[in-house]
């Protein structure tokens, strides 16, 4: 079953295009890397899924159901943990429980309340007494106590230090692990999510330039030596830019001196082609972004 | 914890400080009515007053009548209007607190990415604040129009049109009205001190035009009394009295300026008997348009459901831009 499903999806504020034409599958279970810079569009994608967007056009499905028709039960279908933790300075976390509970009725207050009390984080503190790191984990216990099947995270990450980051990761691996549900982790450092997730969805400018799972995208990439392609003839025979640069990974693949890439070498390649025109110029680019670290 | 419990402790900043508001003006107002009452002026005093006789000899002797008056007066017209504008400024912070403040901080998207329905969160906080914000405007409805009776014990407050809309219903529907207009100002702006200020002056605009149109509704069914009769109908005391005319010999009602044009200085002379020249045939007489004060509760529940319906209306536009708009 296809946890989220979008066909042609777009999303333009004012003159801006967020998202463009956006066919994309992915698929139930595991933890699926949402990664581009600021502005690619990652947190518009995970806004339409949970409904606080509409699409200006094209469609989009969250465990099968449609946000824009159907949103209650597109938001039962969904966790949703937002970059800040939004919680409220003024109740205490076991309230932030029963404030849940009092929305959703089928929430799961002993299953959020029982994560909480593994990580030490006391139930009856004030929101605001908690570091960034605990209100990031409440915000995530709360997103697991709906028992969703499918959990979104935008930018969780950004306003951690490093050890709340690898904790809230290894809570999130864990939780994937044990409850089943299909998460979507957005993310603009790709080396911090790679640990835990097993697919890569590469957006930028709006666009989806890379959609594998890990072990696909490691296995069909390599950096090749700057000089050692024949560049201007690859452009020739692939002008889409995603396609042109995965072939020419590939093709780099032949050539002895390559080596294999790194994810977020993968991702910066990708990211270099999609920021550039489809022209002979930018591809050269891709070709040097890849080949940086040989 | 119930939901409006909870709803209670999200706004405690705002239920504390409107809390202590709503006391002290309640406090001020109850206060004073209760010290007008230990004054146990004798109903006569009051009945005298509006004979046009002039104050009976044991009211003018009694020494503290005029503190009385003096503080029903001065002293209860502040308490009127603290009363009057309770209700609505109750209606105006709560409502923008609502919604408009939990969208400036972001917690709603904690809310609506929990809860399916956005509805049900709305109608969590909505349901507490509309009790709040009703039930206070009714207690300083009551206790306005209670002190309205005790600044004037011969009036029934019931058949007088004197302070209509600075006491009775009419209060909790400007608590209805202001909420109402801040929820959808606060949710259509998403920012606490724009919207409070949209909302302050959309609110008073529909108070002002509101009131505008019930006195013109008034002024339509007012009818003409003969001076002469306007202390027996206690209409200056009572009713609204919206111009003067004047009754020419055939019975006509004239406005000044067209009985002045029309009969110049013969006018004169035939209403002043101390004028050389005075006819008291001549059959020119003094008139009022005046509203009766027995329409007071119609003019009253007029203001209150139009102002009500202004609230409600509020309230539903709200909802409807809750249920479209995004979090941020």
């Amino acid at each position: 079953m296809a946890a989220i499903e979008t066909s042609g999806l777009s999303k333009r504020y004012r003159r801006t295009w967020a998202l463009s034409e956006v066919d994309l599958t992915v698929h139930a279970g595991g933890v699926t890397a949402l990664v581009g810079p600021n502005g690619a569009g990652k947190s518009t994608l995970l806004k339409l899924c949970v409904g606080f967007e509409r699409p200006t056009a094209g469609g989009l499905r969250v465990w099968g159901l449609d946000p824009t028709r159907d949103r209650a039960g597109a938001v039962a279908s969904v966790g949703y943990v937002p970059q800040d933790p939004s919680l409220y300075r003024e109740l205490t976390v076991e309230e932030h429980l029963r404030f849940a509970t009092s929305l959703r009725p089928r929430f799961d207050a002993e299953h959020a309340r029982s994560r909480l009390r593994r990580l030490q984080i006391p139930l009856s503190a004030p929101a605001t007494d908690l570091s960034g790191g605990q209100q990031a984990q409440v915000s995530l216990a709360i997103a697991l106590g709906t028992r969703a099947p499918v959990l979104l995270l935008d930018e969780p990450l950004a306003n951690l230090d490093p050890l709340a980051r690898r904790e809230f990761l290894t809570v999130l691996g864990e939780a994937v692990r044990t409850d089943g549900v299909t998460a979507v982790l957005a993310s603009h450092v790709v080396a911090e999510v790679e640990p835990v997730c097993d697919r890569l969805l590469v957006l930028g400018q709006g666009r989806v330039l890379l959609h594998e799972t890990v072990v696909e995208a490691l296995g069909a990439h390599r950096v090749a030596p700057e000089g050692a392609l024949d560049t201007p003839g690859l452009v020739a025979l692939f002008p889409d830019r995603a396609g042109t640069l995965h072939a020419l990974v590939q093709a780099a693949s032949d050539t002895p001196s390559t080596r294999p890439a790194t994810m977020e070498e993968i991702v910066m390649g990708y990211l270099s082609a999609g920021r550039a025109a489809p022209t002979a110029g930018p591809l050269t680019e891709a070709a040097t972004a890849l080949a940086v670290a040989s | 914890m119930t939901r409006a419990a909870l709803a209670l402790r999200i706004h405690r900043f705002e239920a504390v400080a409107l809390g202590l508001l709503a006391a002290a003006v309640l406090g001020f107002a109850g206060g004073l009515l209760l010290r007008l009452l230990a004054f146990n002026v004798p109903l006569s005093c009051f009945r005298s007053s509006h004979s046009g006789d002039g104050l009976d000899s044991g009211c003018a002797g009694r020494s503290d009548y005029n503190d009385y008056l003096n503080l029903a007066a001065d002293v209860g017209m502040y308490a009127v209007l603290a009363l009057a504008l309770l209700p609505f400024v109750l209606g105006l912070i709560l409502g923008v607190a609502v919604i408009a403040k939990e969208l400036e901080r972001g917690t709603v998207a904690l809310a609506w990415s929990v809860g399916p329905s956005r509805r049900r969160w709305l109608l969590g906080v909505v349901a507490p604040g509309l009790v709040a914000v009703l039930g206070l405007g009714l207690i300083a409805g009551l206790v306005a129009d209670r002190l309205e009776l005790a600044r004037d014990p011969s009036i029934d407050p019931s058949a007088s049109l004197h302070h209509l809309g600075l006491r009775g219903v009419v209060l909790p529907a400007y608590a209805l009205a202001s909420f109402g207009i801040a929820l959808a100002v606060g949710a259509r702006l998403g920012r606490v001190l724009p919207a409070l200020l949209l909302a302050g002056a959309l609110s008073l605009g529909s108070v002002l035009g509101t009131t505008a149109i019930v006195d013109a509704m008034l002024r339509s069914e007012a009818i003409p009394i003969a001076e002469s009769s306007m202390i027996e109908v206690r209409a200056f005391a009572a009713g609204r009295v919206f111009d003067s005319l004047i009754r020419t010999p055939d019975g006509e009602l004239i406005s000044w300026f067209e009985a002045e044009a029309r009969y110049g200085t013969t006018l004169s002379e035939g209403l002043d008997p101390d004028r050389p020249g005075y006819d008291p045939t001549a059959g020119f007489g003094t008139a009022y348009l005046v509203t009766p004060g027995q329409l007071y509760p119609i003019a009253e529940w007029r203001l209150a459901v139009i102002l009500g319906a202004i609230g409600l209306g509020g309230i539903v536009l709200a909802f409807a831009i809750v249920d479209r708009r995004r979090p941020g």
